[in-house]
């Protein structure tokens, strides 16, 4: 028993190699976000047109459309979405601050990694912590 | 009416497939082309923009998505064959059929625009064509998987034949 043989095609790598990453980008996000939806519909043990109904929606059609993963939403739904399902899907959080650990070692001036850590920091090399934007760089 | 019999050879599209699904189309031999490039090369002229975003679905279901229910319309054929449509909103304009097998498997067919005055796609004689495919297609596999010619392995991702070679023979 063996499997079906694999086809390409210079048609078909053609129009792989046209797509726009930024296309492939938003279409991955929109079926993210479509994939998180519907798991958080499941959980709430919400059909479709319970959660349409939910949405404040007579259409049942609605609910498809917005887990079909092409949907563009407007703010307002995805707000409405999450205070209905109880999950975060637009993430509005500021302040954030990413914290690394970074540590230069003398004699290592000519590698790659600490050369660019040491142009990044110019004119600071005389302080111990070192802020840079949100980073925090302990040197 | 003049018969005409188009010889289908299932191949799994390489480009496509991946961990979310595998793609697989059928190569019309007397065209030496698939059913999914005929799709493409009909459309991409006119609906250049819809095609990338079909195409775009499609290597997503592929890479990491599965081939849910939600990305698919259903109820395009028979209860329970299978046979459904990529989703698209009433505002688009393109059409393309395909049979669903599970999250783990998908079968594209052929399609082409949808117009706009038509309730059902038998008005239409270009996507009723590309829609007995499907469905033609999708009863044959049954079928051989019900006689044991054809059996799914790799968890539902592959399917596979003695030979390797899955021929259809379709006459309209």
């Amino acid at each position: 028993m063996s499997k079906p043989r694999k086809y390409s095609s210079p048609a078909l790598k053609r129009v792989k190699a046209r797509i726009n990453p930024e296309l492939r980008a938003t279409v991955k996000k929109r079926m993210q976000l479509a994939v998180k939806i519907d798991e958080a519909r499941k959980a709430k043990g919400l059909s479709k047109s319970e959660l349409a109904t939910e949405m404040g929606s007579n259409n049942p059609s609605e609910a498809t459309k917005w887990l079909s993963g092409t949907h563009n939403f407007t703010i307002e739904t995805l707000f409405k979405l999450e205070q209905v399902l109880g999950v975060s899907l637009v993430n509005c959080d500021m302040g954030k601050t990413e914290t690394f650990h970074v540590e230069i070692i003398a004699g290592m001036e000519n590698e790659g990694p600490s050369l660019q850590l040491k142009r990044m920091l110019s004119g600071m090399e005389n302080s111990v912590f070192m802020n840079y934007g949100n980073v925090t760089a302990n040197a | 009416m003049t018969l005409k019999t188009l010889t289908l050879e299932l191949v799994e599209l390489e480009d496509l497939s991946g961990e979310g699904a595998t793609i697989y189309t059928l190569l019309v031999r007397e065209q030496n082309k698939t059913l999914f490039e005929i799709f493409l090369d009909e459309n991409e002229q006119q609906f250049a923009t819809e095609i990338d975003n079909i195409y775009a679905r499609i290597a997503e279901i592929g890479e990491w998505a599965g081939a849910r229910l939600n990305w698919f319309k259903t109820k395009e054929g028979r209860p329970g064959d299978g046979v459904c449509a990529l989703y698209d909103d009433p505002d688009k304009s393109l059409r393309i059929y395909c049979i669903r097998f599970g999250n783990c498997a998908v079968i594209l067919g052929g399609g082409g625009p949808k117009p706009k005055d038509i309730r059902a796609l038998q008005e239409d004689s270009k996507l009723t064509f590309e829609n007995d495919i499907v469905k033609f297609v999708s009863q044959e596999i049954m079928l051989r998987i019900k006689n044991g010619e054809l059996k799914w392995i790799d968890d539902g991702y592959s399917l596979e034949s003695e030979t390797g070679q899955i021929i259809i023979e379709y006459t309209s």
